[in-house]
């Protein structure tokens, strides 16, 4: 009976979805909020990039980043101490019954996927994309690898440090946004570049790739310590 | 015009495929459902005009969420029999 309920509360805001997006989405150039107003029209004078998203994450909410950053690293502590506690690594390698076509379809398709995750989180200033993304991209071709029982032993510790590193030096670039400009994470950086060049925006595409450093390292080791074998 | 008729047909989709994912018994079929809805909604996101989300909905949603949650139950699976 709860689900039926539930079901239909779904089919009644979907509804009104559909409704008040008729209503917003006849001009999608009227905003109604000043803030968008005040990033989408200063973004090309302060940094140079096409894709303002990626300005708003790095530079201007520079600080909720940070905060996102923490929260994904304590979300992977959890399933850290979650798995050594209940003994998870203590199975036999039951995930070694893949077959012939994962086993070796996955050999040929990862490196094009680390290819296209790495294009994702360079290109992040240029197109859609960025760091969370391409990190996201990159982890699931990893646990690809694992769920296919391809994988090889990689040191932990070199990856516990690869990705303390990357954290550690992402707020250092903030740090030294208060000491020269007086704001946290500003684009202290004065050369810009031309405009939809690989190489302009500042500071925005070296913090975009530290996070998706991070981010990559951080979903191989969840996928280490959930699934080993 | 068309963007309305597109979104309503795509709820509708999701609708029926929430409504098997809700009343199933089988944890295998649940994943999997719940990894179709991340994946359709996803495509929601593109239509609505915000890639950044659709990529993120999808890389992570679909790929790493639907991919862990079924790695996990086959793992059971096997500790049961």
């Amino acid at each position: 009976m709860k689900k039926v309920i539930l079901i239909l509360l779904f089919a009644l805001i979907s509804a009104s979805l559909i409704i008040a997006y008729s209503e917003v989405g006849k001009d999608f150039t009227m905003m109604h909020s000043r803030t968008g107003k005040f990033y989408l029209e200063n973004n090309r004078n302060d940094h140079n990039v096409p894709n303002a998203v990626t300005s708003i994450v790095t530079i201007y909410r520079g600080y909720d980043t940070v905060g996102e950053v923490t929260v994904l690293f304590l979300a992977v502590l959890g399933v850290m101490m979650l798995a050594s506690s209940i003994g998870l690594n203590r199975m036999d390698s039951s995930l070694d019954i893949a077959g012939f076509v994962l086993g070796h379809a996955s050999i040929v398709l990862f490196p094009l996927i680390a290819l296209f995750g790495i294009y994702i989180i360079v290109n992040g200033h240029l197109s859609p994309g960025g760091g969370f993304q391409g990190g996201a991209v990159i982890g699931s071709g990893m646990l690809m690898m694992f769920l296919s029982g391809e994988r090889k032993e990689l040191k932990m510790d070199v990856t516990h440090l690869i990705e303390s590193i990357s954290v550690i030096l992402v707020l250092l670039i903030g740090m030294l946004g208060i000491y020269y400009v007086n704001s946290f994470m500003a684009n202290f950086l004065e050369m810009r570049g031309t405009f939809g060049s690989i190489l302009s925006g500042g500071l925005i595409p070296v913090i975009y790739i530290l996070v998706g450093i991070k981010v990559t390292v951080e979903f191989f080791h969840l996928a280490e310590y959930l699934l080993r074998s | 015009m068309i963007e309305i008729i597109l979104l309503a047909f795509i709820f509708a989709v999701i609708l029926v495929i929430l409504a098997y994912t809700a009343f199933t018994k089988d944890l295998l079929a649940a994943a999997l459902g719940a990894t179709m809805i991340s994946l359709i909604v996803s495509i929601i996101f593109v239509i609505l005009k915000a890639p950044d989300v659709a990529i993120t909905e999808a890389a992570i949603g679909a790929a790493l969420s639907g991919a862990i949650m079924i790695g996990v139950i086959v793992k059971i699976r096997k500790e049961d029999r």
